[in-house]
């Protein structure tokens, strides 16, 4: 079965170019990408405990509308609610700034299993799909 | 041999009868007035007394000998005696009643306190001339003197705290525990800042709180232990501490996020041009002409980015002369700069004007407060809206003009306008992205016209309301 990532990110060619990076990997793959964390909110919330989630899911922090820490919050909101049988996925963040207070801001949702600076080393997301 | 003792006396010393004549007098108190001792003996004593009380004396001297007791006199009062050249000088005077078989008498003792008067008002004056407030309080914390500025400061007249307790002058929620404090001071006083580490308050006579530094120096007098309290309002310090503190955190939060927002479309040129290089290699043209597109797009937004901080970190220095700002010219440059995103999305840029007054003001920074603006209502132009619009009005009444940037766009969602004037604020996902200084920069650029900016927004539209000193 194809593996399914999905990127939350307002610039374009990023999310382009992470599309590349990840057809390059052996992987099958299937890819959705949404502009920001409300779009993405919106679409797990539209899943039910019968949907499919993703394996991966890649989170940048710096968006208009909804950022990715608003995200968070959302996006714990659901799956503590156990809308899902299956636990969350892999969430990874990645984001072109490196700095402490958002690291721990990031941790305090226990969501993401790494936080990840721009350009991200792509190994990291393959690994995490070849185990899921 | 009691005349002997009497005249050795180092202390002027008098003896009055009751009928208030001088029955002796030593060679000190002969000196004190200048008089020799014939002019003295069997005169009365009201010859030392200054002119002005000199018909009142015999009845307080009466008073004295009906109730005769060991006392100081006029407790509370400055005296004065007068010598035989007519100066007057101030004396303390101490009364021992005497009963003896001829009858009752009084022995006064004088002091010249001339010194001790002058070493006062030195210290007074030194303590009225210090800019700060100055209060002293006794070992059982009542204030004995204050200053000028302590009235100015607390606004309470110097009686109403003479005499009165320090508490006084203590917020009213620590007033329980400062008895305590100063108990301690006074049990190992020494020169220091009150409170160290701590916030102090004070209160006024009308019961507002202001934070205050207070320096102690204990002074040990003759009557005891002093506690000389200095005593400034820092509100004033605060505030600009609180002001520096807050622009502190702002260019922490601007060096974060422009290396943030320069370093992100940096990154994604140099992944494209990585793969613009492997895609000539296999000759896959329409993405190479794709990528190179996207490469120049992020360089645009790169450059006005870099523009905008530009302008920002130069708007502090900004300063040019008052001049007549003709509106017009600014918002018909401002369509021709503006004329490509305008006709992309539909926006037609308007004018109203209906001031009768020109606006003096700095040109460069009305010209960015408006560009600015217009630049923001075309980018969020509504396009479900058919006919759409940024529109500029004015208007003015005798002391302010005011401008009004009025647009029919997408609005500020509500649950932002707590953000709008922030920095790197964006509410909207936009093709090509804002740098998110744009309104940061406007408040800035108002403020420092000594103006002020507010707005109006719902999905109707928005309308900034800029209203400027004429």
């Amino acid at each position: 079965m194809k593996k399914q990532v999905v990127v939350i990110d307002d610039d374009e060619s990023y999310v382009y170019l992470l599309q590349r990076k990840l057809k390059s990997l052996k992987e099958e793959i299937s890819f959705s990408s949404y502009p920001t964390g409300k779009e993405a909110i919106e679409y797990f919330s539209s899943l039910d405990s019968e949907s499919r989630l993703p394996d991966v899911v890649i989170l940048d922090l710096n968006m208009p509308v909804m950022d990715g820490f608003h995200f968070l919050e959302k996006f714990r909101k659901i799956c503590d609610s156990h809308k899902f049988d299956v636990p969350p996925p892999v969430l990874f963040v990645a984001t072109s700034s490196d700095v402490e207070a958002d690291r721990h801001r990031v941790a305090k949702f226990q969501l993401a299993q790494d936080y990840l600076v721009k350009p991200i080393n792509i190994e990291r997301v393959a690994q995490a799909l070849r185990t899921a | 041999m009691f005349k002997d003792i009497f005249e050795s006396s180092p202390l002027a010393l008098i003896l009055v009868d009751i009928q208030g004549k001088m029955k002796f007098v030593n060679r000190e108190a002969q000196i004190l007035f200048g008089y020799t001792l014939s002019e003295m003996e069997g005169q009365p004593i009201e010859i030392l007394v200054p002119q002005e009380i000199r018909g009142h004396h015999p009845n307080l001297r009466a008073d004295f000998f009906r109730a005769p007791s060991s006392r100081s006199m006029g407790r509370g009062r400055n005296l004065f005696g007068v010598k035989k050249d007519g100066t007057k000088f101030p004396i303390e005077v101490g009364l021992n009643p005497i009963n003896s078989p001829e009858g009752r008498y009084v022995v006064s003792s004088i002091i010249d306190i001339t010194a001790r008067v002058k070493a006062e008002e030195k210290f007074r004056t030194a303590v009225e001339a210090a800019p700060n407030g100055m209060i002293m309080v006794d070992s059982q914390r009542k204030i004995v003197l204050v200053n000028e500025q302590i009235e100015k400061l607390f606004g309470y007249s110097r009686n109403e705290l003479l005499g009165n307790a320090i508490e006084t002058l203590v917020p009213l929620e620590f007033r329980d525990r400062h008895p305590v404090y100063t108990d301690s001071y006074m049990k190992s006083p020494s020169p220091r800042a009150m409170g160290a580490g701590r916030d102090l308050f004070a209160r006024k006579k009308d019961g507002t709180k202001f934070p205050v530094e207070i320096g102690l120096r204990p002074y040990h007098g003759p009557d005891g232990l002093f506690v000389i309290s200095s005593v400034v309002d820092i509100t004033e310090r605060i505030k600009d501490r609180e002001k520096l503190m807050a622009r502190n955190e702002e260019l922490q939060q601007f060096a974060y996020r422009t290396s943030h927002d320069l370093k992100a479309p940096l990154i994604s040129i140099q992944g494209l041009a990585e793969y613009i290089i492997e895609d000539i290699q296999e000759k896959n043209n329409s993405e190479v002409e794709s990528n190179a597109k996207k490469i120049v797009t992020l360089s645009q937004k790169l450059a006005l980015l870099l523009e905008d901080i530009l302008i920002l970190t130069k708007s502090d220095y900004i300063n040019e002369d008052r001049k007549e700002i003709f509106l017009s010219d600014i918002v018909e440059t401002a369509k021709q700069k503006f004329e490509i995103s305008a006709t992309q999305n539909g926006v037609s840029i308007e004018q109203l004007f209906a001031h009768t007054k020109p606006l003096l003001s700095q040109p460069t920074v009305i010209t960015q407060i408006i560009d600015n603006l217009i630049s923001n209502g075309i980018k969020y132009a509504d396009p479900k809206k058919e006919r759409r619009f940024v529109s500029v009005k004015t208007f003015n009444d005798s002391s302010s003009f005011h401008i009004q940037i009025v647009d029919n766009g997408l609005g500020i969602p509500l649950e932002k306008h707590s953000e709008v004037f922030g920095m790197f604020k964006r509410f909207h996902l936009d093709k090509v992205q804002g740098s998110g200084l744009g309104l940061y920069l406007v408040k800035k650029h108002v403020q420092k016209l000594g103006g002020t900016l507010s707005f109006e927004s719902s999905d109707q539209g928005t309308i900034f309301y800029i209203v400027l000193p004429l």
